[in-house]
């Protein structure tokens, strides 16, 4: 079984590396976007994308832009398992495993408590599983599991 | 050593930076007990050393290092710092400053907060107090559930196989 990790940088990074036990048990890859600093994938392969946010003035060139990086990593790994923590970078990724049929699993950000996030609730739809860290979310996700907080 | 970090994110956050240096210009602080991590932000210290990325491991060696990390409010700098058991000050950055695309630093600084494992400063001209206050308080440990999640995905994973 492959599994793909993926997430935006900063926090959303740091979640998806906590599940580094995991990485270390199956055949495991990370796809992030490339920021300026300097990310420590530990020995896992580590595939970049364009840094991305959907307030920026280039936002719909950009995300095409990740989108036509990530349909060459998706069909160069063939992932079997695709886990995000958010955000909007790894949409594209998430929406690949789903029209694939493989399935989904995405983690909403600890950093939201009492109100979902935007791909949050877009994944809620389409996740085989979807997991919240505090039971605040409840209300929002009905389905969702509680895992606690991540770190 | 109070180690002053504003994460990674594409966006400035001059005003915390700027009220350092204020607070050694008064003489309230030294400058050679801070160390910042900039990030994005356009505005350059003056009076105390800094630097605008550190890597992951020099990161958890300068905060190990310090007694008080003043931090905005991202989560990975507050839960190393928390699970460090170091005085936190959370200073949330806002979308009315440019700082972030919305206010949602200011719910995880609250939240972890009203669990007293961090300190929450709202008000940048209290940050003088802010770091004299954290010195005498009591925060409370961390819960990590790391391993509940991962029993999650794997009882998940081990169903699928079969």
């Amino acid at each position: 079984m492959k599994i793909c990790y993926a997430a935006s940088s900063g926090g959303h990074l740091e979640q998806i590396m906590m599940l580094y036990p995991m990485m270390e048990k199956y055949n495991s890859f990370i796809l992030t976007e490339k920021t300026l600093y300097e990310f420590n994938s530990k020995g896992k392969k580590l595939y970049n994308v364009s840094q991305v946010n959907r307030r920026e003035l280039l936002f719909v060139f950009k995300i095409f832009l990740v989108l036509i990086q990530t349909l060459y990593i998706f069909f160069k790994e063939k992932p079997d398992v695709v886990i995000s923590t958010g955000a909007l970078a790894t949409v594209p990724i998430c929406l690949l495993a789903k029209l694939f049929r493989k399935k989904l699993i995405f983690i909403e950000s600890f950093s939201k408590i009492t109100s979902p996030t935007i791909t949050g609730k877009l994944m809620y739809k389409i996740a085989d599983i979807f997991i919240i860290q505090w039971e605040e979310l409840k209300k929002f996700y009905p389905n969702g599991i509680y895992g606690g907080g991540i770190y | 050593m109070i180690f002053v970090t504003v994460g990674s994110q594409k966006f400035q956050f001059n005003r915390l930076l700027e009220e350092l240096d204020n607070l050694v210009e008064n003489d309230f602080l030294n400058s050679h007990e801070i160390y910042a991590q900039t990030g994005y932000s356009t505005y350059e210290p003056k009076f105390y050393t800094f630097k605008k990325f550190i890597n992951k491991d020099d990161f958890l060696i300068t905060m190990a290092k310090s007694s008080i990390i003043i931090t905005h409010g991202g989560t990975g700098s507050i839960i190393n710092g928390v699970k460090m058991e170091k005085k936190v000050i959370g200073v949330p950055r806002l979308k009315e400053f440019g700082e972030h695309v919305d206010n949602h630093q200011l719910e995880i600084i609250e939240q972890f907060s009203n669990s007293g494992m961090i300190y929450s400063l709202s008000d940048i001209k209290n940050l003088g107090k802010a770091i004299d206050k954290v010195e005498n308080m009591d925060f409370r440990k961390y819960q990590s559930n790391t391993e509940n999640i991962i029993n999650i995905l794997e009882s998940f994973l081990s169903h699928e196989d079969n």
